[in-house]
């Protein structure tokens, strides 16, 4: 089991519902979708809790992966897709809480982490889209057809998005020379 | 040729590249019984699945089976106010035991399909 490829591991449970082939995807990939999703978020609970319903999520569209694309892509596609659909849900949440006059921050403090402490300063001053090609990028490793496929984007935009991006911290942090870091 | 150069393009990193990197690198994540969780919730909802259409339709047909008695037995009381000649209806307007059998099958074919569907 451990020797198959990731394709092959798909292809197996898909095929015969095999939940072991597909654990061991899991086991390959969890780290990954897990980093992408604490940066996004920043919160290291939340973004544990994203990652299973992601892995979950991928479990029950499997049999829609095309194999055109790495299996990591698809998989970070489904956790973006998943951080998208938990932020709509919590925005909402919070518009309820502030139209009954609930402040939705009261009590409830954010785990975060220090790891990321000089990166969120540069994560701070990015969209959420912005956000999500950097770390796909330069976290995941992904290439720029793989971050269009994953963030739904053309190619093209996902390149001028990494410019702006890269534009932005430049100007934010007085770096000269393409100094960064 | 065109894409090949489009490729090379992409994977060439510059200095600045190389500093974003070292800055979003991480330490892996340490598993930790996480893909184990994912594969026993997995198994899980496979079971759930598989079992929850027997156990609704048995649950089903259990409350439906006092009602469905009570509508019988006062179906039962009403024969005696059906009218005599629709009473003695000869045998031959009745469905004849090959128009039964053809219509258990494609009930049968029906269910199996909409089991199919589900799975």
């Amino acid at each position: 089991m451990s020797n198959a490829d990731d394709k092959e591991l798909v292809a197996r449970a898909v095929a015969h519902h095999d939940a072991r082939a597909f654990g061991e995807l899991v086991r390959r990939h969890q780290s990954q979708v897990r980093n992408f999703l604490r940066k996004m978020t920043r919160d290291f609970e939340l973004a544990d809790d994203l990652a299973q319903d992601a892995f979950l999520h991928a479990w029950d569209r499997l049999h829609t992966y095309a194999g055109s694309g790495t299996v990591i892509g698809w998989l970070l596609s489904v956790a973006y897709t998943t951080f998208l659909q938990s932020k709509r849900r919590t925005t909402r949440y919070q518009q309820i809480l502030e139209e009954v006059g609930h402040d939705p921050d009261a009590g409830h403090v954010t785990e975060m982490s220090d790891e990321i402490g000089d990166l969120d300063k540069f994560l701070a001053i990015l969209t959420e889209e912005e956000r999500a090609v950097m770390i796909l990028s330069y976290a995941c490793g992904l290439s720029h057809r793989e971050i269009g496929a994953a963030a739904n984007l053309p190619v093209g935009t996902v390149k001028s998005i990494i410019f702006r991006s890269k534009e932005k911290v430049r100007e934010s942090f007085e770096i000269k020379d393409h100094q960064i870091g | 040729m065109k894409s090949k150069i489009i490729k090379l393009a992409d994977r060439m990193k510059d200095k600045e590249d190389l500093r974003l990197e070292a800055l979003f690198h991480s330490a892996a994540i340490n598993d930790g019984g996480f893909s184990d969780r994912i594969v026993r919730r997995i198994r899980w909802q496979m079971r759930v699945r598989r079992y929850a259409l027997p156990v609704a339709m048995l649950i089903g047909g259990l409350i439906a089976a006092e009602p469905a008695i009570d509508l019988l037995v006062v179906a039962s009381s009403l024969i005696t106010v059906i009218p005599e000649d629709l009473r003695t209806l000869p045998l031959q307007s009745l469905p004849q035991l090959s128009t039964l059998i053809a219509g258990a099958a494609i009930a049968g074919v029906a269910a199996m399909g909409i089991r199919l569907l589900e799975q």
